[in-house]
């Protein structure tokens, strides 16, 4: 299989980013010096975006004969532009969350590597480009996730990740293997005509979806998050939180709009609709009980991706004729749209407990009254969390939940709505706890030196009203890639 | 334009303020609020009252993608609501001037709050709507939780849980009912609504009345209420008491009565029943209370069941009647609000057994207090009797025995606030009056200033109740003639018949349109 000729331009900015991962790499090992490493690697995400932006990738990548290994389509484009934009994000806290002795290069190339799988995690056309773009994503997170590895917990925390990681590839690589034992086709499009819900389909699918539902902390799939979250250290729980939900998501869509296509997708449609369910419920009533706040917006994770998923179940069941082409599209940025904005909102909140060193719910007591400013910030973010209007976050919703409504989920959106105001009440108390509860006693000063990440938290919060009073640019785009999923 | 100046001028004074240095943040926080203020003129001066359609329309694409847009519009209802709440504004930040912790953020808070609730009585939209009515959210909390009395946290998370709780139910019927008519211009929800099968509607007026039960409150989601009163500041009870019970009420104009008048109809009577057991229950309750504040707390819920009848008696007396004592209400609960607020900045402390007898040491405050109490007792003269009068006799066409047990309640309302007058002003003097005579110091001029323009309306309402009926002549009308069903299904209905829409049809269906104003 000689792939070299057969490379179009489309790969580039995928390219780019993994040609400039290893020039990271060499450039880190021979100066070990941290910030050119990092420096090279946020010149390398905005070229890569730029490329992108500039040059939108098309057509697709294929072995010498045979079927698309990789599609690009407007829809991949935009999930990897707005991937990137994440990373970038993530960037300077990844700089400003190790001390100077574990803030080495790899950091950078890390990020770049995991970048470049969840870039090409969206434009998978084939089980295998699917499967291997997954563990692109998912190594350097694995490794990001023990960084610390002078800390029992960040070494649990990335070992726990790793075997249960490689637990759900396991079984996704067997449901794989089920699924090409029914069809005989790896590829999405020849999967699309074939796919028929026979017993050995739908087995094979449930055990490809179980997989992805790990990667997005779907309850039942969920166990590792809380104590994954709490054990890596800040910066890449916020990698965690942004990156591999937003690529993973845009992946569901391609796969519901494409392999799944048929009856098979309203079988899927239901089993996500149960896991969604169960993940808002879950979700939101732990959270309430955390006093640990890494742990706290672990189960915030787990569910706001149920929020996330409601609309991805409209999307499961819909016909692919001209009269649902819009509900596609509304339905897929809906939840596009809801977990970019959930994305930046963790990336600010995680930004924020690196920023003032806080660990525990009580730390923030009396936040208000000590640093206003990040307590402002803070309450923006978490105010947005709990879907208040006018923030980015109730816009999130209310473009998820409407078009959800609209395809005839409205029992579940009711429960949406439902758990969203369980889920409101922790963000409300962290609130209370930090402008409302005076200071008991005294405690050790918030670290002082670290400067620049209350400007990214801040960066966050505006970020979230903007996205919220303004929400129709990125709408449109988002609207706009929905119409064009392959 | 005009409308928009009124939500956004306050909200951006609140972040002027906000940055603003400290000794000049009161000083612009009024500047704001009485410019507000001053752009009532206008609007009042341009409202044509002969007519039931809405008024000084602005549209502007806001999330074309799902067909929502910024678009404001008023009729007499929403007019009457919205002066009394910049009639309110510029007096509560003159009542806090003094108050110990006033600083920056609480008066943003106030002004933010003022431009968020302008936006809830103009917007057209009902995602434009839910925005207003949910971030009006935001400012009371933080007003209630930091600002607030000993149990301020506590009362602040129940106000926000319940009043959110309410409200999601009314997003879900909202998307639903928008989805369905393919355009969220809620005004022009009513034939799709009407078309819906009996069994749906009265789902979603269930849930819109989910939202707007909470806020009115109607029994017996009222017990975040007396909590949220007791602990907010002043200014906090006088804008919550005069303003926010009325979205609820006004949510229930806007959306339960014009869309759908079958369930309407058929839950009438029990809402009736509720609204009868808020006015004794809650006036009985009253009657019992130590604290002041409680006191006069409950007999806002008291006075919001009497609303509640008035407006689901379905006749134009009881809606003329409900809409009355809305803005009464506003006026009166405002004023005993700021008269113990007055009170407790000299005293601090509202329990009945540690006042008295300030009928000699305050003269002037004793005065102000009898003519709102008078009012609040809806003697006759006064504007609040015209209110009640016209609330029960409206109810009484619709439900004679609820009204009858209504009217009870309205004696145990002149009972308790004779006993709220009494514990105050003529009872012997308590020794803890006694102890702090000093600083019982009658009215100065800013807090004259403050009443003066309440007490005004009290007169002027009881003799000219027209003024404010004049207003809400039509659209009231309007809201009694109801189509039973289209004799056409409109364009909306044909592509949300049943079937889920396609998704662009409903961005078509929406054009932006460029602003326009009549």
């Amino acid at each position: 299989m000689n792939l070299a000729p057969m490379i179009p331009a489309a790969l580039d900015p995928a390219i780019l980013l993994a040609l400039g991962a290893l020039a990271t790499l060499m450039v880190g090992s021979f100066t070990r010096q941290a910030w050119v490493a990092f420096l090279l690697a946020s010149q390398i995400l905005l070229a890569a975006g730029m490329m992108l932006l500039l040059t939108p990738a098309t057509g697709g990548v294929a072995f010498e004969v045979g079927p698309l290994l990789l599609a690009f389509s407007p829809f991949s484009n935009t999930a990897a532009v707005l991937l990137i934009g994440l990373s970038l994000l993530v960037l300077p806290l990844l700089w400003h969350g190790f001390t100077p002795e574990r803030r080495r290069p790899e950091l950078a190339v890390l990020l770049l590597l995991a970048t470049t799988g969840a870039v090409l995690l969206p434009a998978a056309n084939h089980l295998l480009a699917f499967y291997v773009a997954l563990e692109l994503l998912s190594f350097p997170l694995y490794i990001l996730c023990a960084w610390n590895r002078d800390d029992a917990k960040s070494s649990e925390a990335g070992l726990k990740y790793f075997v249960l990681g490689s637990l759900a590839s396991g079984l996704m690589l067997f449901g794989m293997s089920l699924l090409y034992a029914a069809t005989g086709a790896l590829d999405f499009s020849t999967l699309a005509t074939l796919a028929q819900p026979t017993p050995l389909f739908l087995v094979g699918m449930a055990l490809m979806l179980s997989g992805v539902a790990f990667k997005l902390s779907l309850v039942p799939f969920h166990f590792y998050t809380p104590d994954v979250y709490e054990g890596a250290p800040t910066p890449v729980t916020a990698l965690l939180a942004a990156l591999p939900k937003l690529a993973v998501a845009a992946l569901l869509v391609r796969l519901l709009v494409g392999p799944l296509h048929g009856p098979a997708t309203l079988v899927a449609g239901q089993g996500l609709a149960v896991l969604a369910a169960a993940s808002m419920v879950v979700g939101a009533t732990l959270a309430i009980v955390q006093g640990n706040l890494k742990r706290l917006l672990a189960f915030s994770t787990i569910a706001n991706v149920g929020f996330a998923v409601v609309p991805l179940v409209a999307l499961a069941g819909l016909p692919h004729d001209a009269n649902h082409l819009g509900l596609i599209a509304a339905t897929s940025s809906g939840a596009m749209f809801y977990l970019v904005v959930y994305g930046v909102t963790s990336i600010g909140l995680f930004a924020a407990l690196q920023y003032g060193g806080f660990g525990q719910v009580n730390d923030l007591k009396g936040l208000a009254k000590r640093q206003p400013m990040l307590a402002t910030a803070l309450g923006v973010l978490l105010f947005s969390l709990a879907g208040i209007p006018p923030l980015a976050g109730f816009m999130g919703k209310l473009l998820a939940f409407t078009p959800a409504v609209q395809a005839g989920w409205g029992l579940l959106v009711l429960l949406g709505v439902v758990m969203s105001v369980v889920a409101s009440a922790y963000s409300l108390w962290l609130v209370k706890v930090m402008v409302f509860d005076e200071e008991r006693g005294t405690r050790n000063q918030e670290r002082g030196q670290q400067n620049y990440l209350g400007w990214l938290v801040g960066f966050c919060a505006l970020l979230v009203v903007v996205l919220g009073l303004f929400p129709a640019p990125l709408h449109t785009l988002l609207l706009a890639a929905g119409t064009a999923i392959y | 334009m005009l409308l928009s100046s009124l939500i956004l001028l306050p909200i951006t004074t609140a972040l002027l303020v906000l940055l603003a240095p400290r000794g000049l943040a009161k000083q612009l926080a009024l500047l704001g609020a009485l410019g507000t203020l001053a752009l009532c003129g206008p609007l009042y001066m341009g409202f044509h009252p002969n007519t039931a359609g809405l008024q000084f329309t602005e549209s502007y694409s806001w999330l074309p993608s799902l067909g929502v847009n910024f678009t404001l519009g008023i009729d007499g209802i929403a007019l009457a609501l919205l002066l009394l709440n910049n009639l309110l504004t510029p007096l509560v930040v003159l009542a806090s001037w003094k108050e110990a912790r006033n600083t920056p953020a609480f008066m943003a808070c106030l002004l933010g709050l003022a431009g968020l609730v302008n936006g809830v009585f103009a917007a057209t939209d009902f995602i434009l709507f839910y925005v207003f009515f949910e971030a009006s959210l935001i400012p009371l909390y933080l007003l209630i939780g930091l600002w607030g009395g000993k149990e301020r946290v506590y009362a602040a998370l129940k106000f926000f849980l319940y009043t959110f709780a309410g409200s999601v139910l009314m997003l879900v019927a909202g998307l639903y009912l928008g989805t369905q008519a393919g355009t969220f211009d809620f005004t022009q929800w009513g034939p799709t609504a009407q078309a819906l099968p009996l069994g749906m509607q009265v789902v979603l007026f269930l849930a819109f009345l989910a939202a707007f039960a909470v806020k009115i409150p109607m029994w017996p989601v009222h017990t975040w209420l007396p909590d949220a009163h007791v602990q907010a500041p002043t200014a906090g009870s006088v804008i919550l008491a005069g303003v926010l019970l009325k979205l609820g009420a006004y949510g229930l104009l806007r959306f339960n009565l014009p869309l759908f008048p079958e369930a309407v109809t058929l839950l009438a009577p029990y809402l009736m029943w509720a609204g009868a057991i808020a006015v004794v229950y809650a006036a009985l309750v009253a009657w019992v209370q130590t604290d002041v504040k409680k006191l006069i707390a409950y007999s806002s819920v008291s006075h919001m069941g009497l609303v509640t009848m008035g407006l689901f008696s379905d006749t134009e007396t009881g809606l003329h009647g409900a809409l009355l004592i809305m803005v009464n209400h506003g006026i009166v609960s405002a004023g005993l609000f700021l008269v113990i607020g007055i009170m407790y900045e000299r005293l601090h402390t509202r329990e009945m057994k540690n006042l008295g007898g300030l009928a000699a040491l305050m003269p002037g405050y004793a005065f102000a207090l009898v003519v709102l109490m008078l009012a609040a007792v809806a003697l006759p003269g006064t504007n609040g009797f015209v209110g009640e009068f016209l609330g029960l006799a409206g109810s009484f066409a619709a439900a004679p025995w609820a009204t009858a047990l209504a009217t009870t309640g309205v004696v145990f309302g002149a009972v308790y606030m004779l006993v709220f007058t009494r514990s105050l002003l003529f009872q012997a003097p308590s020794r803890f009056v006694m102890e702090h005579k000093a600083a019982c110091t009658d009215m100065n001029p800013r807090e004259w200033l403050v009443l003066l323009p309440l007490l005004l309306f009290i007169p002027l309402l009881g003799i000219k109740p027209h003024l404010a009926m004049d207003l809400w002549r039509a659209p009231v009308a309007a809201l009694l003639v109801q189509p039973v069903a289209a004799p056409e299904a409109p364009a909306g209905l044909e592509i949300g018949a049943g079937t889920p829409i396609n998704h662009q049809s409903v961005s078509a269906s929406t054009p932006t349109v460029s602003p326009t104003q009549p």
